[in-house]
């Protein structure tokens, strides 16, 4: 399937594309600590869990503060 | 995912189980409540100063702070280190937190007090010392924090330091020995009562940098998470990484290590009493560590610079 990701921190907006099913399964694919991240999809937070969909905009909310 | 209290959809899993939105911002603000009862951070006869940049951490415990105070008022302190295209921006949407609730803020600037901002100085002053420009901000921001809550009248002073911030801390002391900074550490910062200081105290002491990003987000603050120019992934970036990574593979890490620095936290502070007095600065009479404080001596390498 395909995802948009968008980063907070980065301002950045890339599209990719994703074997997986779950949140779990896509902060692995981006390798990203669930401790330092929160996963939001519509303005709904998302947990590991989760299911994502095909052409799912997913936003990627650094939990770290920036100095 | 569903809430373990409502069967609503969770927004969060924690150690001791899933908690949907409502429920998570009832555990939040419960949480930071008895915070501040159990280890009296706040007295009803303080007059409380809430030291705040804008960030999430320090707007979650002005809010919180506030709500739990009710109708006496505090106010929220700011300073300006002077650090172009960042901090004009947290200042505004602090002006406008502050604004919409009612606080009175209050703002001093670095270039007032130093004459210099921090982005003068820094260069000049890491021409000659090679101190980083993080080294002198934080040097600026403690004193000046302490002496104009002071000189506002303030008993208390909340900072809106994290669980992870301690768990850091803690750790960066036990790898480098650092006792004496440790006995610090804790609830209510700072090793014994003095006069010129103005008690440091923690009410998201409990929290982790998570829930209180996910508190903000779910209470909608106007938070800018934009990244100050100075930032630097340094030594506490690499504690912090090491103890997420442990988190992410052995949940309750972070509390595990507060839990334990609380249990020997007092016998640390009983130890610290032979360090020695506080000693007032001889230039500008604030107190200090040596003869000098540590702003006086960044004045001074900024005037031979």
């Amino acid at each position: 399937m395909e995802l948009v990701i968008k980063r907070e921190r980065e301002q950045s907006r890339e599209k990719i594309s994703f074997s997986g099913k779950t949140v779990k399964e896509l902060l692995l694919k981006l390798k990203l600590n669930p401790e330092t991240v929160l996963v939001v999809r519509k303005e709904e937070v998302l947990t590991e869990d989760e299911l994502v969909k095909n052409k799912d905009e997913i936003e990627i909310l650094s939990v770290v503060s920036g100095g | 995912m569903i809430c373990n209290k409502c069967k609503n959809k969770a927004v969060i899993k924690l150690q001791h189980g899933n908690l949907c939105k409502n429920h998570f911002l009832d555990y939040f603000e419960e949480k930071v409540f008895r915070t501040i009862k159990k280890y009296h951070l706040i007295d009803p006869k303080d007059k409380v100063c809430v030291a705040t940049s804008g960030g999430k951490d320090s707007l979650t415990a002005l809010y919180l702070t506030q709500k739990y105070l009710g109708t006496k008022e505090l106010f929220a302190l700011c300073i300006d280190e002077g650090i172009k295209k960042y901090r004009e921006k947290t200042i505004q949407d602090l002006k406008e937190f502050c604004k919409k609730n009612k606080v009175t803020l209050k703002i001093v600037k670095a270039k007032d007090e130093f004459e210099y901002t921090l982005d003068q100085a820094y260069p000049l002053i890491n021409q000659k010392t090679k101190k980083k420009p993080c080294n002198i901000c934080g040097v600026w921001r403690r004193y000046l924090i302490n002496k104009y809550a002071r000189k506002f009248g303030a008993t208390k002073l909340v900072t809106g330091h994290n669980l992870d911030d301690e768990a850091q801390a803690i750790m960066m002391n036990i790898f480098k020995a650092n006792t004496k900074l440790s006995a610090q550490l804790g609830p209510v910062s700072g090793i014994e009562e003095y006069k010129l200081f103005v008690q440091r105290v923690k009410p998201l002491y409990f929290c982790t940098e998570k829930e209180t990003r996910l508190y903000c987000l779910l209470k909608r603050f106007k938070v800018n998470f934009g990244e100050c120019p100075y930032a630097e992934e340094g030594y506490r970036a690499k504690v912090r990484d090491m103890l997420n990574d442990f988190e992410n593979k052995y949940a309750g890490t972070k509390q595990g290590i507060i839990n334990s620095f609380l249990t020997v936290l007092p016998l640390l502070k009983k130890q610290s009493e032979r360090y020695g007095e506080i000693k007032i600065c001889k230039k500008c009479g604030e107190p200090a560590n040596q003869e000098i404080c540590n702003a006086c001596n960044l004045l001074e390498e900024l005037k031979n610079g």
